[in-house]
């Protein structure tokens, strides 16, 4: 009889000799956010890889450039972990980081924004040979980059209202209230927005 | 219709090919988020300390502690002690005449009785001199035995300073040492309680205040007066007067007063030079009544573009000691503010500006988007008329804690520097543009200063400044938010 005694634990049994990484590989959501809220820095560091890409993403559609977008996601970050006592895990986490990173991001901007006035001012008279037809674009090869590049270079009411509205799923009703504006001037904000951005794409690349 | 599905399409195609690329930076994001946690962590410990220290303030505001602008601010205030049985009978015209007394402080070793009816009471340091020149109000021996002036005691070595602390109004200050001082008091359980009122700290002796004793029959003083300072050759030596043979009183368990660094001023009026560094945090807010001003692509760089900078103020500055830890301050200085500006933004279209009142009507789109970079230093230069009152709650021998508050008025001199006009977007020069002359502020520091030695000290004080206007006109479409923190590392030298 080989067995070990009883009341010897293997500590590989209870992942002791198991890096960390793969430990937390191996975990559920719940106990990621359990150990992060315990402190654990290699909790951190798992949610921080597992959802950097995505959330830099999501503030690149509201930052000017990729350093800024980079210094929002690390901003929206230290929230997330000064925050994560107040996770109550009824979403998913990656839900409630995306809200923070957006909610973040905008109120980064909403100083510039400012009760509606980056809006109103953002009214720029387009003419009517501005519309293009954006089928043509479809045929050239514009990458990703290239896109967001272009987007960054819209004045900053329009790629919000662009960016919270296609790309993050709101409302003109929620927009409007994120801003402080009417849900008609989101609304026309974003028809301005892409027309404008179909021209500058446009113009650019064809 | 068509174009505008596409444009949307076109968008999250590239939002989800965009997610891929990604460079992990978790260094980078780690020393953030440790620097975040301290920030957290600081401000816990600044708020706590804030409440903590405003409540002392109260505390010590509502016990009466004497700070501000009283004429006798920094006389310590007196405490009961009792001195029993000095008496053994009570004089019986203890009401009836003036019982004051003085008590001189003469030379060392200078011993002399009081008279010849007091043979016990003994002056060796000191002398007490009946202000009826010397009539006998004291005759009984009972007193006599009890009070005596120690000469040569241990308790003499505590109470010396190196200088004179001389103030022409209000007397001289004392150092740490007094609060070592004693004072003996005579058991005698046949005799009568007297209760001596001493100075409580003895933060200052000043000549005319009063100590006072007082019969635990109601209505019985005797007051003893210090009417002299003694100075001897080797310079001057402050002692106290009172001092019984028998049983000792330890002052330092007394409440005390503030301490007085042996470094600290010792004339009421000081003058310096002060020469600080000083970095300057300023923010640009949008005037939202004033967008039509303002171009609609430079608004989006602008408020992210300034950055503080680095400046040497100079001054010349007068403090009035108005409490032992008190001070007045007003004087003059050259400061000044340099920014940096760094302007890095996309023009793709021009305004259009109304003639009539020079508003921006709307835009039209330029044929080429232009980029934008600009970037120079723009100073500020001013003359500032500094009023505040300091209090320095605590101090070692070197090092001061210094809070400070108070008002300045700003006169602008001139700005230097190049920036981008708000409406055109061309270069113009600061000096051509417009701003009000004056500004007004308030003020208040926190910080320590660590004196070389009474003349020059070095001092880091984090400041708030709270302007009550800007320097810019009305037409200008930006307000700054009127407060500035700045970082001073003071260097200040005496003049006297």
């Amino acid at each position: 009889m080989n067995s070990k005694p009883e009341h010897i634990i293997n500590l590989e049994d209870i992942g002791a000799f198991v890096q960390p990484k793969e430990f937390l590989l191996n975990n559920s959501e719940h106990e990621l956010v359990a150990a992060c809220k315990a402190g654990k820095k290699v909790a951190q560091k798992r949610i921080y890889e597992l959802f950097a890409g995505k959330m830099l993403n999501v503030c690149r559609r509201y930052a000017k450039d990729s350093e800024h977008a980079r210094d929002l996601m690390h901003d929206g970050f230290i929230k997330v972990f000064l925050n994560i006592e107040k996770f109550r895990e009824q979403s998913s986490l990656q839900t409630w980081i995306t809200r923070i990173m957006i909610n973040n991001s905008i109120s980064a901007i909403k100083k510039e924004v400012r009760k509606g006035i980056k809006v109103k001012i953002e009214d720029v008279q387009l003419k009517e040979d501005d519309v293009v037809d954006f089928e043509l674009i479809e045929k050239q090869p514009i990458t990703a980059r290239q896109v967001f590049e272009k987007l960054n270079e819209l004045p900053l009411g329009y790629k919000t209202v662009l960016s919270l509205y296609v790309l993050d799923g709101f409302t003109h009703r929620e927009i409007g209230e994120q801003l402080g504006v009417t849900e008609g001037t989101s609304k026309s904000q974003l028809a301005k927005a892409k027309k404008l951005l179909a021209k500058i794409l446009t113009e650019a690349y064809l | 219709m068509q174009g505008k599905d596409n444009i949307e399409n076109l968008l999250r195609k590239s939002a989800d090919n965009l997610a891929n690329e990604f460079q992990d930076d978790w260094a980078v994001f780690d020393k953030k988020l440790a620097q975040a946690k301290s920030l957290k962590r600081l401000k816990r410990i600044t708020a706590g300390s804030a409440v903590a220290a405003a409540l002392v303030f109260l505390f010590m505001a509502f016990n009466g502690y004497q700070m501000f602008w009283e004429k006798d601010a920094y006389i310590p205030r007196t405490q009961d002690v009792v001195f029993e049985n000095l008496f053994e009978d009570e004089p019986s015209d203890f009401n009836s005449k003036s019982q004051n007394r003085s008590i001189g402080i003469n030379k060392p070793h200078e011993s002399e009785e009081l008279n010849n009816s007091s043979p016990n009471l003994i002056l060796p340091n000191t002398s007490i001199e009946n202000n009826e020149k010397k009539e006998a109000i004291y005759n009984s021996e009972p007193l006599n035995k009890g009070v005596e002036i120690a000469q040569n005691s241990e308790e003499n070595q505590f109470i010396r300073s190196s200088s004179p602390l001389e103030d022409e109004n209000q007397g001289p200050l004392v150092s740490q040492a007094e609060k070592g001082a004693k004072i003996n008091r005579e058991l005698n359980p046949k005799e009568d309680l007297i209760f001596l009122k001493t100075n409580r700290g003895f933060g200052q002796i000043k000549s005319g205040s009063t100590l006072e004793t007082k019969s635990n029959n109601a209505g019985k003083y005797l007051n003893f007066q210090v009417t002299n300072i003694g100075n001897s050759s080797g310079g001057s030596e402050i002692l106290l007067p009172l001092k019984s043979p028998i049983e000792q009183i330890d002052f330092s368990k007394i409440k005390t007063g503030p301490y007085i660094s042996p470094l600290q001023a010792k004339n009421a009026w000081s003058y310096s030079i002060n020469m600080y560094p000083n970095y300057t945090f300023r923010k640009f807010e949008l005037d939202e009544d004033k967008g039509n001003l303002l171009h609609a692509d430079f608004a989006d760089a602008v408020q992210a573009a300034e950055s503080g900078g680095l400046s040497l103020n100079l001054g010349f500055e007068v403090n009035r000691r108005i409490g032992a830890v008190t001070y007045f301050n007003t004087g003059i200085e050259y400061i000044s503010y340099k920014t940096e500006v760094l302007y890095n933004f996309t023009n793709f279209r021009d305004p259009i500006i109304n003639k009539h009142n020079g508003f921006i009507d709307g835009y039209t789109l330029k044929s080429e988007a232009e980029k934008v970079n600009f970037s120079d230093k723009n100073i500020y230069h001013y003359v500032n008329l500094p009023f505040s009152i300091s209090y320095q709650p605590w101090a070692s021998d070197h090092v001061r804690l210094n809070i400070e508050a108070g008002a300045s008025f700003l006169y602008f001199m001139a700005a230097n520097g190049q920036t981008l006009d708000y409406k055109t977007l061309d270069i113009v020069d600061l000096s051509e543009r417009d701003f009000r002359n004056s500004m007004g502020s308030f003020s208040m520091k926190i910080g320590a200063n660590y004196y070389v030695n009474e003349r020059i000290n070095i001092g880091f004080e984090p400041t708030l400044m709270y302007f009550t206007n800007t320097i810019y006109e009305d037409d200008y479409p930006f307000y700054v938010i009127p407060y500035s923190v700045g970082l001073n590392f003071n260097l200040q030298v005496k003049l006297n």
